[in-house]
């Protein structure tokens, strides 16, 4: 079902397969070094109110909350910031403008492995975007490519799996995105490691 | 069958083709075949105000399918690294010296080039002449745009 309209192009870039790992996510190289990421929401757009934009967005982000690795995105409220940089504020921003078939586009930055800055552009010059789970009619749910860019955010590439939210092309309409698939929670879990939580300390006797 | 073949190849290549190749050439300023020579980052602004670093990418031309004729051709690429601070770019892979492609580009009013709609256009092509990931190849690009006569 996964047809020919894309989100992205490049997590390949400097995306890095795994080789004789039967997983078919891709890492693209550094990772946050805090378990959370605070994001903001430019929400006007073309298509859908500012509320429902946002909480769609919100949505997409929290598909990773699926995940159980040890991250979580975290919304830190509106923005009326309309540029993308590298000035440690994470946005999420829509567009009025057609990025060829690109849906939508994720910038991180990193330094010294580390992510530091991440920001996704919704084209919406290019696209019609919808929220929720019907009345979308040949454009996409935010939800859905919300999921996908935040991937991206989080350190991934692409997935070469077609159910895979990280796959990178995705059909009109499409609702899968929003659950993840195996493969994508393989791909949060190899960049943030589950950890157990701390033992009860034993063996101490606590003197009043 | 050829347009069907070029369709086909580019979502296997770039993972996106809702712009078949042609219609790709036929918005294009230039197509070219050429290869990465050299990248330098630098920071940049565009026309929203975004501060980003973006490479330029001197590509020597090794046969131009669309435009006028040149040796090599400076191309803006976004992401890179200055300082030891990377921006990657989820619909821009880089490319890289010694990297050969076919690429279709728009001008800018600075007189260099970009992808003409971004990542999906610059193909990567291996030693066989083939786009990566993909049994399409040069001579297949370069027969259709000429029976189409995109020039």
């Amino acid at each position: 079902m996964k047809t020919l309209f894309a989100i992205s192009v490049a997590g390949l870039a400097g995306a890095i397969l795994l080789g004789a790992d039967p997983s078919a996510y891709s890492l693209s190289g550094p990772a946050w070094p805090v378990p959370q990421m605070t994001y903001l929401v430019n929400a006007a757009n073309l298509d859908l109110s500012g509320l429902a934009a946002e909480t769609a967005v919100r949505a997409g982000a929290d598909t990773w909350l699926q995940q159980t690795a040890a991250f979580r995105f975290v919304y830190g409220g509106p923005s009326s910031q309309t540029t993308n940089t590298f000035d440690n504020v994470n946005l999420v921003l829509f567009r009025n403008e057609s990025s060829g078939s690109a849906i939508a586009t994720t910038y991180w930055w990193s330094s010294g492995g580390k992510i530091v800055d991440a920001d996704v552009v919704f084209w919406d010059g290019g696209f019609t975007f919808f929220a929720g789970t019907s009345g979308c009619s040949g454009g996409f749910y935010i939800e859905d490519i919300a999921a996908h860019e935040f991937g991206h955010a989080l350190g991934l590439g692409h997935s070469t799996l077609a159910q895979a939210t990280m796959y990178p092309s995705t059909s009109a309409c499409n609702v899968q995105n929003r659950s993840l698939d195996a493969d994508d929670i393989a791909g949060a879990r190899a960049l943030y490691p589950l950890t157990l939580p701390p033992l009860a300390p034993t063996g101490f006797r606590i003197v009043p | 069958m050829c347009t069907a073949l070029l369709a086909v190849a580019s979502v296997g290549r770039a993972q996106v083709a809702s712009i078949p190749l042609l219609a790709r050439a036929r918005s294009a300023d230039r197509v070219v075949v050429g290869r990465a020579a050299s990248t330098a980052p630098v920071w940049q602004v565009n026309e929203h105000g975004d501060r980003l670093i973006v490479s330029i990418v001197r590509v020597a031309i090794e046969e131009t399918l669309k435009g006028p004729a040149a040796t090599t051709i400076d191309v803006e690429i976004e992401g890179g690294t200055i300082d030891g601070l990377t921006l990657h770019v989820s619909d821009q892979a880089p490319f890289s010296p010694g990297e050969r492609g076919v690429l279709y580009l728009r001008g800018t009013p600075r007189g260099t080039f970009v992808p003409h709609l971004r990542g999906e256009s610059v193909l990567k092509v291996d030693a066989s002449n083939r786009v990566e990931g993909t049994a399409l190849t040069v001579a297949d690009i370069r027969r259709e745009m000429a029976a189409a006569n995109v020039r």
